[in-house]
């Protein structure tokens, strides 16, 4: 089985020209957009032209392109990821300073929205056309059409202003001390509603997908064999068709993670949820090149990177990738 | 129902199927899979279930394992006496007791009939847990012991495989000795060779051919292969549209098959065995079993038929012991005496 190194070494390798592949793309494609930072920054009619044309100077506005995109590249190899025309702080920390809000968010998401996805789908396998199935998928089709900005208004009128149970906006109540019981018990406040709201859709495109995927298992062969050698029912679906369906759907669920990463931008924006989300929106409303940049480069990283992941782990679960490399 | 009543289960049968008729829901109507199919199968001794594509072999076979292709196609009538009781009559649970363990089956497409995720090893475990509750150091002996059985010459590395790994002879062997695991008294063989070359489909039947002289086990071979049927099978019972319409000694039937259908069936294996010009072929198409047609399902495709044929259906007189008989109106003799 020597094959398994080879593939991990060659699968890293590949990512590499990615990468370099993306920053190139993300760099032209925010240059090519109309726009003109220093406009935004100074706001209209303030600023003298000279002034305005001295700070197109200092930030490098005016070389040619090419040697803008010099400059970026060396500061990102160098992990340089420029300072925001907005914050006036570095980017990297900027973004820093937002991940563990996406994050707590996000993962929160994935989680519930993985394990029940995979649950429902199976649940609704068991008995197609049932009634179980029937309700079960006629969620799933609505969470993952109905959109979920509109959801999340929906949602707040509903749980927040009309019932009052739950807060408005944000991720923690001021004035408490991070850290501190009531300081968690406050973000958890905050949590459900974002986390409920987005999970709703990811919980119904993931249940989707594994229901079909497990019809497919069900109507393997290798069902049939484990019917005929009188293995019981529950150990047929758990060791035998939950295993071959969840196969195919480790691809998505990777590719979701390096996704959500981002920020659900909408979600963010509904909930005034402090997150990547928000960063982003903020950084295209205001023309802020660095930032925007930064971001976009962390999200083609970490869709990457789990890609990367998804790989092994497909590996490590797929006998059948082992030995053919 | 004369075909129930004639059924004589002598004390050394082991399985004895009667009246058996299946029926699977589709979306165009019910569709009459089986009809009144009977045989048996003594310990030690090799039947074979022939017939062509879609004649209702393999359905014999899942319906009296009772493993249907879905819940809501049903076995509405018959009887599988095995072991002292009707598999029939018996709870789900009690019905799993004995798959796996008293009776086995094989497939065709060993390779899609193991799991994909799963070592051989693990999927024969799985087995002997199931059904004797072993583990630990007996369980692996056990497991190590299956994989001799099927006569597996490297056991540590097929055991240690994913069914990928290995050729398809080897992997109807792991199939072969799960099934041998608990060994069962009855093993139900669906056209175990079909997917493999030649020399290894010698080799699958030579191995259950051996078996079944061994271990006094029986078993019904399903095939559309007549070659097959003549190395290792004792009787023959010939299938045509879910009806049993011959069933003799595999001499007799040989030698002097009694139905046309099964005439048609040598005539095409001699005339390709003969090389001669053409390819002898029985003309025709199998009925819609959607709506079987009224007295003999063949007669459509018979070169005998006769008013009688379209009016009563011959299967009906057919006689299911262990006497030679054919579901036809030109087979007259009735008491089986050296036809």
């Amino acid at each position: 089985m020597s094959t398994v190194p080879r593939i991990v070494g060659t699968r890293l390798l590949q990512a590499v020209p990615l990468l370099i592949a993306t920053v190139v793309v993300n760099f032209a494609i925010i240059h090519l957009a109309p726009g003109d930072p220093v406009t935004m920054m100074v706001g209209e009619g303030a600023v003298s032209a000279d002034q305005m044309e001295a700070l197109r100077e200092s930030l490098g506005l005016n070389n040619p392109l090419h040697i803008q995109f010099l400059d970026y590249l060396t500061s990102v190899l160098q992990g340089d990821l420029g300072t925001s025309y907005v914050y006036h702080q570095p980017v990297s920390e900027i973004i820093a300073s937002r991940i563990p809000a996406t994050l707590l968010l996000m993962g929160s998401t994935y989680l519930l929205s993985t394990f029940l996805g995979l649950l429902f789908g199976i649940v609704a396998a068991l008995r197609p056309s049932s009634l179980q199935d029937r309700v079960l998928m006629t969620i799933a089709i609505l969470g993952y059409s109905v959109p979920t900005f509109w959801l999340g208004f929906i949602a707040l009128m509903i749980f927040a202003v009309e019932l009052g149970w739950l807060p408005i906006s944000g991720m923690v109540e001021s004035g408490l001390e991070p850290g501190s019981w009531e300081y968690w018990k406050s973000v958890l406040h905050h949590l459900v509603l974002p986390v409920a709201v987005l999970s709703l859709f990811y919980t119904g495109l993931i249940a989707r997908l594994m229901r079909t995927s497990m019809l497919n298992s069900l109507r393997g062969d290798f069902i049939v064999t484990a019917r005929a050698m009188g293995l019981s029912n529950w150990r047929i679906v758990l060791r035998h068709a939950v295993p071959n369906a969840i196969t195919p759907i480790v691809t998505v669920l990777g590719l979701q993670i390096g996704l959500m990463l981002s920020g659900a931008v909408l979600t963010e924006t509904v909930f005034g949820w402090p997150g990547l989300g928000v960063l982003t929106v903020q950084a295209v409303a205001q023309r802020d090149y660095p930032l925007l940049l930064g971001m976009f480069l962390l999200t083609s990283v970490m869709v990457i990177i789990a890609n990367v992941l998804t790989d092994l782990v497909y590996l490590a679960i797929n006998p059948r990738l082992r030995s053919n490399g | 129902m004369n075909s129930l009543t004639a059924i004589s289960a002598g004390p050394e049968t082991l399985l004895s199927v009667a009246g058996l008729s299946t029926e699977l829901r589709t979306r165009k109507g019910t569709v009459h899979a089986l009809h009144n199919v009977g045989f048996t199968v003594r310990p030690g001794e090799a039947i074979a279930i022939v017939g062509e594509s879609g004649c209702g072999k393999s359905m014999t076979a899942r319906s009296i394992m009772r493993v249907l292709p879905r819940p809501i196609d049903k076995v509405t009538s018959g009887h599988v006496r095995f072991g002292g009781t009707d598999l029939l009559t018996l709870s789900e649970a009690a019905m799993r007791r004995i798959r796996g363990a008293r009776i086995a089956m094989i497939f065709q497409d060993p390779m899609s009939h193991l799991d994909p995720l799963m070592r051989i090893g693990d999927q024969i475990s799985e087995v002997l847990h199931a059904h004797k509750k072993l583990s630990g150091e007996v369980l692996q002996n056990a497991v190590r012991d299956a994989l001799a059985a099927a006569q597996i010459p490297d056991i540590e590395r097929v055991a240690g495989s994913y069914p990928h790994q290995l050729s398809g002879g080897l992997r109807q062997r792991a199939l072969i000795a799960m099934a041998l695991a608990c060994d069962p008294q009855l093993l139900i063989a669906d056209e175990p060779t079909t997917a493999l070359d030649v020399t290894t489909q010698k080799q699958i039947l030579q191995l259950l051919r051996q078996l079944v002289t061994e271990r006094q086990m029986g078993l019904v071979l399903i095939t559309h292969d007549l070659g097959v049927v003549a190395n290792i099978c004792d009787r023959v019972y010939v299938m045509y549209a879910g009806q049993v319409i011959e069933h003799a000694d595999v001499h007799d039937f040989f030698d002097r098959p009694q139905h046309p259908y099964s005439q048609g069936l040598l005539a095409s294996l001699k005339s390709l065995s003969e090389g001669s010009e053409r390819l002898s072929s029985i003309p025709g198409a199998v009925p819609n079993l959607l709506a079987p047609p009224s007295g003999c399902r063949f007669r459509a495709r018979c070169g005998y038929a006769m008013d009688i044929c379209a009016a009563q259906d011959p299967a009906q007189r057919l006689r299911h012991d262990n006497h030679r008989d054919a579901a036809c109106w030109l087979v007259e003799d009735k008491e089986g005496t050296n036809v």
